[in-house]
């Protein structure tokens, strides 16, 4: 993959069931964001902010259009090869943190670098660096549920970073969480942009989260509705 | 309620209902199969009987007077007194044959009523007096001899004990009665001609009494008993069925314990699924909490849930159990036959009502028995605990009991093996059998918690990051894991007992030959369809062989069935010293017996005459002859196989002056030095062509008698396979759980980059690390419980003593399949994770 982790979408469409029960989740929608960027999807419940998010990760595969990450046109990609993108250019985070349950927080940031061909010590060590990064240097060997929402979503944050990817997609990352950790975490998010060039795109339905990116898109009904600059 | 739920997770409790038919079609597989069996032998038994109600024996197949029969009509209260011969013979141009020869005084018309045949209506002869009158008589089975073609006046060749002979059919049987019993194999004649090819003349083998009506049938058996002369006895039909009841009832207890084995893996598959679909109901029962449904009453609705389950389990398992029962049958039937040394009847498979009902109630029980915890759990918990989305095994707690029951267990285990070893009852022993499973199924949580420090590291080394997921999947619920493993362990453990008994068996009896006589040839008339029936064969073989060139040394050797104090025993009467050519220059065989016994003077007794009596070397027994009280001295222990209840050996000679009786069952032959052993086979071939006989080269011998045990336990490939099945269910249902339960977690690996074969070798190695947890536990529970049963249990339940072998080829087989199982198990759930689209996925609740 190139440098860069622009996103281009073009006359993208995604429709879920068949005859008269399909769902338009994405109806013809044509997107950039540009290297760097952090642009936010804004919308009502339903507007498709999710499923936009899962086509530019690759997780879902458009029926009409195209999706472009760093230049690269995901349909034309096995899926083999669309999870190795995924591995090393994309990091997720979820609002529901998916965490794995019996593995401790060093190990849920450490697991993906093992996938990259990293040993295990040194997997562990990048994972200790990257927890310090995101402010949970001490807490390595307790597990998710041992931790608050806002701790868990730093190490889910830490889990998509430790692999140096390109874009961050982050959906709802605060909907599970209070609004003081809530900021906290978007505070995170702005600091990697802002350090790192990290390219960012988040899903939220909080028009203050929202206020945080350099970019809004409004959905709804799955089409693109409105975009602007905070 | 209950048929709602179960109905709206139908597909969620199929395996459940799979493994519980799996477990009653056993269970009701076993007990039909083991209760038709027995009902063919005492058909037999109750036809050949007719109004016979008292028979007057001298042992299996021993000859006495035939002035007995005299003796005993004259007795108050017998009406008749039918002397009568009893033997078996094979069609000459038949291999696989064997006919029951069933000899009465056919002149004799009462006598032949005492059967419950007519002349004239069952038994259609040409001319009555000439089928007394000529020796060379026989009837037979009209569709025995529709079969072969044959009709009255034509000639059939018989082997018997005196050779192969020709007779003329001079009548034909019906199908009633005695004959229908025998189905189409018996031959009829008359006692006197019968005398002259299984006994000698003027001697019979049996008595048959019918007792004056209103006549008490004991008050007669005594009189007749104080008439006999000693080594006679007199029993009742009804008494033989009793003993054949009480040895075939080991049988079944064995065949049963596979069953319930079954069942018992059954039943942790349930318990496993169950647990899961209840906690996976939570929500559901929280909010019927929050409406307020008392804690009872939920519990009550899931357990009727179960019993909805089980139901269906039984519908299936009982037609299947049926059709099982059909196949296994002729195994069942086979293996009692070969074990008693009976001939083998034709047995038929009646669907009674106690079967379907035994196994009925047990699928039932099992599915009842593993609801009920689960379900007291989930009912238990606050609707804010249920409410709350947390994901914590709801199982928690308890560990402290659990460590305390597994201690109780231990100590209950211990109990009851040392209870076997003082009161020598194999109660004690099913026992300590049942407990073995159950704490085979509660160690293996703690083994999941031993095995992490080894198994983690295994695994991230053979399988990468991959081999660290499938560990801590496996951790994530260390209930069903444990389960799984228990499920895998019980199951797998009841084969590898089954195969350690019947190893074991094969090898004591293979050591035993190998120990006894060691000859260059075996020679009999033993019929090797028939297994273990030996067809005596009169001494004067024993000069033939003799005279067959290359013959160095013969020795004859006897073997019957006897009594002693009222049970079973067998006789085994050796000609000490291998008779040759005194002038021959090579040195004959050393004495076979030692000195006192070849001498007359004593006997020697097998290790469990020794262990069912108490007695030991220097004791004196008192044998019952036909000529009377034969008091002994027990000189040694031999490791002999020949009956249940023991053996008794002496010399020939001894045995010749006592039983009357001039018949050898094998003859051993040993070949001069420069002779060629096949040459001398041959040559007694060529010299013998009237009787046809059975010669074994010694290997060939004992891999004879060896064959013959892996026929009586041919049944255990049977069980072995449906146990597989079982397991391959509760392990594939335990991975396809997993998957499911992990919905969102795959999702989430294959977003974070995991490709589709790194999920499918995930859940493939989980089903290695399943089946590796559960061969620990099944090496453990087949050994302990095949060490229990050789070295306990199975002397006191059969009567047999044997030493422990394991095959550990067939164990090394074993575990190779289990795990291949576990693996074909795994490969369903492992493709449809693999399939999941992530999108979908991570939107799963």
């Amino acid at each position: 993959m190139s440098g860069d982790a622009e996103v281009v979408l073009s006359g993208v469409r995604k429709r879920y069931g068949t005859g008269p029960q399909a769902v338009v989740a994405v109806n013809d929608v044509a997107l950039r964001v540009a290297d760097g960027e952090f642009v936010a999807l804004t919308g009502p419940s339903g507007s498709g902010k999710s499923t936009l998010l899962n086509l530019i990760g690759g997780l879902d595969t458009p029926d009409d259009g195209r999706v472009e990450v760093g230049g690269r046109n995901l349909a034309l990609l096995s899926d083999d090869v669309r999870s190795d993108l995924r591995l090393q250019h994309i990091g997720f985070v979820f609002q529901s943190f998916n965490l794995f349950p019996t593995f401790t927080a060093l190990e849920n940031v450490a697991w993906p670098l093992e996938f990259l061909g990293c040993g295990w010590r040194r997997a562990r060590e990048r994972a200790a660096e990257v927890l310090v990064q995101v402010g949970l240097g001490s807490i390595g060997a307790r597990r998710p549920a041992d931790l608050s929402g806002g701790e868990q979503q730093r190490v889910a944050v830490a889990r998509a970073l430790v692999t140096e990817p390109h874009l961050l997609l982050a959906d709802e990352p605060t909907g599970n969480l209070d609004s003081s950790t809530g900021d906290a975490i978007l505070d995170l998010l702005q600091r990697l942009n802002a350090h790192r060039k990290l390219t960012i795109v988040l899903v939220t339905h909080n028009p203050s989260a929202a206020a945080r990116a350099h970019r809004v898109v409004e959905l709804c009904d799955g089409r693109l509705v409105r975009e602007h600059h905070p | 309620m209950p048929l709602r739920f179960a109905r709206a997770e139908y597909r969620r409790l199929v395996p459940t209902v799979v493994a519980i038919a799996c477990g009653v079609a056993l269970v009701c597989a076993m007990d039909l199969g083991a209760r038709a069996a027995l009902r063919a032998f005492t058909d037999v038994m109750d036809a050949a009987a007719g109004r016979v109600a008292l028979e007057v024996r001298a042992g299996a197949g021993g000859a006495f007077p035939e002035e007995v029969a005299a003796t005993v009509a004259a007795i108050p209260g017998v009406e008749i007194a039918a002397p009568a011969v009893s033997g078996t013979a094979r069609p000459a141009d038949s291999e696989d044959e064997l006919l029951t020869v069933f000899a009465v005084d056919v002149g004799n018309q009462e006598a032949v009523r005492a059967y419950g045949m007519e002349v004239g209506d069952d038994l259609r002869v040409d001319d009555p007096f000439t089928l007394f009158a000529q020796p060379d008589s026989v009837v037979l089975v009209r569709s025995f001899a529709a079969a072969r073609g044959l009709t009255i006046g034509d000639r059939i060749e018989l082997v018997t004990p005196v050779g192969r002979r020709p007779f003329t059919v001079r009548g034909l049987l019906e199908p009633h009665g005695v004959v229908r019993a025998f189905g189409g194999n018996l031959v009829v004649m008359d006692v006197y001609a019968a005398e002259m090819a299984f006994t000698r003349p003027g001697f019979i083998n049996r008595v048959d009494v019918v007792v004056r009506d209103g006549e008490p049938v004991a008050r007669v058996a005594e009189a007749i008993a104080r008439a006999l002369p000693r080594g006679l006895h007199v029993e009742a039909p009804s008494q033989r069925k009793v003993d054949l009841e009480r040895v075939t009832a080991a049988l079944r207890v064995m065949l049963q314990a596979a069953g319930l084995l079954a069942l018992a893996a059954a039943f942790l598959i349930a318990f496993n699924r169950l647990t899961t679909v209840f906690a996976a109901r939570m929500g559901q029962l929280a909010v019927l909490r929050a409406v307020g449904v008392r804690a009872g009453v939920v519990w009550r609705e899931l357990v009727k849930e179960s019993l909805l389950v089980g139901a269906a389990g039984v519908a299936l398992g009982l037609p299947l159990g049926i059709g099982l029962g059909r196949l296994l049958l002729p195994v069942i039937a086979t293996t009692t036959a070969l074990t008693y040394k009976l001939p083998p009847p034709e047995a038929r498979l009646s669907v009674v009502a106690p079967s379907l009902v035994l196994a009925a109630a047990l699928g039932l029980g099992a599915a009842l028995l593993a609801a009920a915890l689960p379900a007291w759990r989930v009912s238990r918990l606050t609707p804010r605990a249920a409410l709350a989305e947390r994901d914590v095994d709801p199982v928690q707690g308890g560990a402290r009991a659990m460590w305390l029951v597994r201690g109780a267990l231990a100590a209950a285990i211990a109990a009851a093996i040392a209870l076997q070893a003082a009161t020598r009852s194999a109660a004690w022993g099913l026992l300590a059998s049942v407990l073995v499973a159950i704490g085979t199924a509660l160690a293996a949580r703690p083994l999941v918690g031993l095995a992490r420090p080894t198994l983690a590291p295994a695994l991230r080394l053979v399988a990468g990051p991959v081999g660290r997921f499938a560990w801590t999947t496996l951790l994530h619920s260390p209930r069903r894991t444990a389960l799984s493993a228990a499920t895998l362990g019980v199951g797998l453990g009841s084969i590898l007992w089954l195969c350690i008994l019947a190893c074991s068996v094969e090898r004591s009896v293979v050591d035993a030959m190998a120990s006894g006589v060691r000859a260059d040839l075996v020679v009999s008339a033993s019929h090797p369809s028939a297994g273990y029936i030996d067809v005596p064969v009169h001494e004067r073989l024993l000069d033939e062989l003799r005279a067959v060139p290359g013959v160095m040394a013969v020795s004859g050797q006897r073997m019957l069935d006897w009594q002693h104090e009222g049970a079973p025993i067998a006789i085994d009467a050796l000609d000490p010293d291998p008779h040759g050519d005194p002038a021959s220059s090579p040195p004959r065989p050393a004495s076979l017996l030692d000195d006192a016994v070849a001498r007359g003077a004593a006997v020697n007794v097998s290790t469990n005459f020794v262990l069912h009596r108490g007695v030991g070397v220097g004791d004196t027994i008192a044998l019952e002859t036909p000529s009377g009280r034969l008091p002994v001295r027990i000189a040694g222990v031999t490791t002999e196989v020949l009956s249940p209840g023991g053996t008794v050996q002496m010399s020939r000679a001894l045995y010749a002056r006592y039983w009357h009786d001039d018949n050898v069952t094998v003859a051993y032959v040993w070949t001069r030095p420069e002779a060629d052993v096949a040459a001398v086979r041959t040559a007694i071939v060529r010299e013998q062509g009237g009787r046809h006989l059975r010669i074994l080269l010694w290997a060939e011998f004992i891999d004879y008698c060896a064959a013959q045990v892996r026929r009586a336990f041919a049944g255990v490939r049977a069980l072995a396979a449906l146990v597989l099945l079982v397991v391959l269910i509760g392990t594939a249902d335990t991975l396809a759980a997993g998957v499911a339960e992990r919905t969102r977690e795959l999702g989430a690996m294959r977003a974070v980059g995991l490709r589709r074969r790194h999920i499918v070798r995930m859940v493939l190695l989980e089903g290695i690390v399943l089946a590796t947890l559960g061969l620990v536990l099944a090496l453990a529970a087949g050994f302990a419980l095949g060490t229990l049963w050789v070295n306990a249990t199975f002397p006191r339940l059969v009567g047999w003593v044997l030493d422990l072998h394991v095959p550990y080829a067939q164990v090394a087989a074993i575990g190779v399949m289990a795990v291949g199982v576990c693996l074909a198990a795994a490969l369903p759930p492992a493709y449809r994770a693999a399939r999941f689209q992530p999108a979908v996925a991570l939107r799963h609740e």
